[in-house]
């Protein structure tokens, strides 16, 4: 997986028809420098941002676990259009990067 | 496959059902030198790799939902390997 951090949601008023019901949320390429209690929020590079699927209740700041690709899709039964799937929502990232 | 280096875990309660039990360690990719490349990503772990070390992630799908045993499993890098030694001849990668 990769980290986000979701910065909106999107409503749409027409979806694929797999798609119904289905909660869209914006989120942006992140770190674990970007962990609510690592570190202050990072500029957030612009430009960057993507739609995530989300069925776990991310909320606008949360830093998520995502899948993209091929595996985006995975967790879908029937075929379904997702290339960027949220898969955990992180409570606490412990970073220690060695100091080289 | 991908030289990570394990800087960190994360935590995280809510998650895709076929995540539970797999420790997700925050790696950091390496090129061949060992000099960090890219952002970090979580690799799920069961080898129990420690912090500062090497290993050899997959992000091979198939393999992944085959481990996990659960075909609907949005997981996508796994740790294959503790690289132990790291032994680099002048134009050979490790």
């Amino acid at each position: 997986m990769k980290m986000g951090k979701i910065i909106g949601r999107v409503t749409m008023s027409k979806v694929d028809a797999s798609f119904v019901g289905a909660r869209f949320l914006v989120a942006v390429p992140a770190g674990p420098e970007d962990a609510p209690d690592y570190a202050p929020l990072t500029p957030l590079p612009l430009g960057s941002s993507f739609v995530v699927y989300d069925n776990l209740g991310a909320t606008v700041g949360d830093l998520i676990g995502y899948t993209d690709g091929g595996e985006a899709a995975a967790p879908f039964v029937e075929d379904t259009p997702c290339d960027a799937y949220n898969a955990a929502i992180l409570d606490r990232c412990n970073y220690q990067p060695p100091r080289s | 496959m991908l030289l990570c280096r394990v800087d960190g875990n994360a935590i995280a309660t809510v998650h895709h059902p076929s995540l539970r039990g797999w420790r997700q360690l925050i790696c950091q990719p390496l090129d061949v030198e060992g000099f960090d490349i890219g952002k970090p990503i979580l690799v799920a772990d069961s080898l129990g790799a420690g912090l500062h070390d090497r290993v050899l992630v997959t992000s091979d799908g198939k393999s992944i939902r085959e481990r996990v045993g659960s075909p609907l499993t949005p997981l996508r890098y796994m740790s294959i390997a503790i690289l132990d030694i790291e032994s680099q001849e002048k134009g050979h990668a490790a």
